[in-house]
């Protein structure tokens, strides 16, 4: 028997309702209420972005985070580089711009530039020069993605540069060369295509000694993981395994306290399954590995065995992920996900390779090919199933590699790779959901979802005459009054935690969201099956 | 392989079905009022807009999903008709 709903579930719901058109009229009159005195002037093609804060990239201490603040709103950036000192680098650098904290949300992503393409040389006489000649002194990352927002703090990660090839004369800086006579007028973030000095505002300057410490050893900036080995791109040959994980990095003693632990998942880039999915099956069946971190402070972790299901025993590319987690409730807005799970402080991912061929692994290949012959697809991998008894210094037990091999057939057979259940999914849509009148629904659902390029408000003016000869003009600008009232709420931060509005009051949100999705259902639910009361006219 | 060899042989079945009707790309334009481009310029505004305040689009994705709910239903109802859950003949 299905209950009835009860005046006081009734009463729950409408006030659910209002709730949520409540906090949607209040957050959208947010920016109402700054309007008059936030108009922001178009960055014109100025400096967008100073720096608060300036580091140096030499040596080892390569992975480093600076911070820096808008000032005005833009959308795309160009982040320069600069280095000083003589000699050619040999690494490839990928900067991430995020907001909010560092390792958390992704702004932009930035192009990776290839330094060992470039030869610095003298960047005291070339300050002016243009990137792409010899003799540059800058490095420029495009980078794109969300509009960033004036008063908001980003943090730039410079944490995907690689280990390069260096003497002590040499050094990566960002924020200036290695003498005050290299003031470093030139760096910071520039609007997409103005790389000369016109147009600049103000700098922070550089007063041209290198600051001696690293953000990940001091825990200045918080969590974070400073080396990691194999270090990324790193070759390693067969006779070296089983192979030493190792992890740096700083523990805030508060997390630490909470059972902060580090998480490895180790996968095969050319296995049957692409990365993606293997690393979500591996992290749906606990195929990672977790070690603690010791203490709180500097930690330094190492291992020889991790987890995974196909064995990390042979030639071929791997990608490391490794995450600093601490344990908490994950309150996700998809009403699925009300599930226990450990937060993410800060995590990265590293590749490496297993570059020395095996007789073991000339085997596999000739038979992978085969397997590949006969089924029509490529990908299939045997990894797991290497039988290496007589090798005690690479494996592992005749049983362990026989469950590895039959995971790798099983799921060879019975788990659809990515790309096929994508194409079935695609299928599906340009054979039935794209026709009528289903492709009208699919169309609409397809304009509501993110593949909507966003487009800037429009712009209101009005003329009002003010004598029989004169006439003043008014123009309001929403994407004004949207800048200054996202900065007003940017600026709003917890006085003890430090914590953003957004960071205190997401997660309530989002619980608030999905806590009205499942009433709203479940109330509809509990109405099917239930025959309405005639109207009285209908007796 | 195997689950995959089904999955094929269901989407050919399915695309089969409804090879005869016509493939729809954009909504109507009615009496030279565009549907199509008023939702897209609308809903790009709408990005610009929550870009800025994040939390519209936290209620905006938990309306998707109630819209997706109902979508079911309404599709459950049209197949089935009077056999669809909740429906009163």
């Amino acid at each position: 028997m299905i209950p009835k709903i009860t005046p006081t579930v009734h009463r729950f719901i409408h006030f659910t309702k209002y709730s949520v058109c409540a906090i949607i009229l209040f957050f959208a009159l947010t920016p109402l209420a700054h309007a008059s005195n936030d108009f922001v002037a178009d960055g014109g093609g100025g400096v967008a972005i100073l720096f608060t804060d300036n580091d140096n990239l030499s040596g080892a201490d390569m992975y480093n985070i600076i911070t820096a603040t808008t000032t005005s709103n833009f959308n795309t950036v160009s982040l320069r580089l600069a280095q000083s000192g003589s000699g050619t680098t040999v690494t490839t650098i990928s900067p991430i711009i995020y907001s909010g904290s560092y390792g958390g949300t992704v702004v932009d992503t930035c192009s990776s530039v290839s330094v060992s393409s470039l030869s610095f040389t003298d960047p005291t006489t070339h300050i002016n020069s243009v990137t792409g000649t010899s003799q540059v002194p800058f490095v420029n990352f495009t980078c794109t993605g969300a509009p960033m927002i004036a008063g908001t703090t980003y943090y730039i990660s410079m944490y995907h540069v690689s280990r390069w090839s260096h003497t002590d004369a040499d050094s990566m800086v960002i924020g200036g060369g290695s003498s005050s006579s290299n003031p470093n007028s030139n760096i910071g973030f520039y609007p997409y295509g103005s790389y000369g000095s016109e147009g600049i505002g103000t700098i922070v300057n550089w007063s041209g000694i290198i600051p001696p410490t690293t953000a990940c050893t001091s825990g200045s900036l918080g969590n974070c993981i400073d080396t990691v080995s194999p270090y990324d791109k790193q070759s390693i040959a067969t006779s070296s395994l089983p192979w030493l994980y190792e992890t740096t990095g700083y523990i805030a003693t508060g997390d630490y306290q909470s059972g902060a632990r580090l998480q490895i998942t180790v996968n095969r880039n050319t296995d049957s399954q692409s990365v993606g999915a293997l690393t979500a099956f591996n992290s749906a069946f606990g195929n990672n590995t977790y070690l603690p971190l010791g203490s709180s402070g500097q930690f330094d972790v190492s291992t020889s065995t991790i987890v995974n299901t196909l064995g990390v025993n042979r030639i071929g590319d791997y990608t490391m992920y490794q995450t600093i987690q601490t344990p908490g409730i994950g309150v996700h807005w998809w009403v699925f996900n009300f599930n226990i799970t450990y937060n993410t402080l800060v995590s990265t991912s590293t590749t490496f390779t297993i570059s020395t061929s095996t007789a073991i692994d000339n085997i596999l290949s000739g038979q992978e090919t085969a397997l590949q012959a006969l089924t029509g697809s490529t990908g299939q991998s045997l990894a797991g199933c290497q039988f290496n008894w007589w090798n005690s210094a690479v494996d592992f037990s005749l049983g362990s590699n026989l469950m590895n091999c039959m995971t790798s057939l099983s799921i060879y057979f019975f788990v659809p790779t990515d790309a096929q259940l994508q194409g079935a999914v695609q299928g599906v849509k340009d054979g039935a959901l794209q026709r009528a009148p289903w492709g009208y629904v699919t169309r609409f659902v397809t304009i509501l979802s993110a593949s909507t390029t966003p487009t800037s408000l429009p712009t209101w003016t009005a003329i009002v005459a003010t004598s029989p000869t004169s006439s003043t003009t008014f123009t309001f600008d929403p994407g004004d009054m949207l800048a200054g009232g996202a900065n007003t709420l940017n600026s709003i931060t917890d006085p003890n935690s430090g914590q953003t509005l957004k960071q205190v009051a997401e997660p309530l949100i989002d619980l608030f969201i999905a806590l009205s999705f499942v009433i709203i259902v479940f109330h509809d639910l509990m109405a099917m099956g239930h025959h309405k009361k005639p109207p009285p006219s209908a007796k | 392989m195997i689950v995959n060899f089904f999955i094929v042989i269901l989407v050919t079945v399915v695309n089969v079905i409804f090879s005869w009707l016509p493939i729809v790309t954009l909504l109507p334009t009615i009496n030279g009022f565009d549907i199509d481009t008023a939702f897209v310029n609308g809903m790009g505004q709408f990005y610009t807009f929550s870009s800025a305040f994040w939390y519209v689009r936290d209620v905006f994705v938990g309306f998707l999903a109630l819209l997706v709910y109902y979508g079911i239903k309404m599709v459950l109802k049209i197949i089935l008709g009077h056999r669809a859950p909740g429906s009163h003949s």
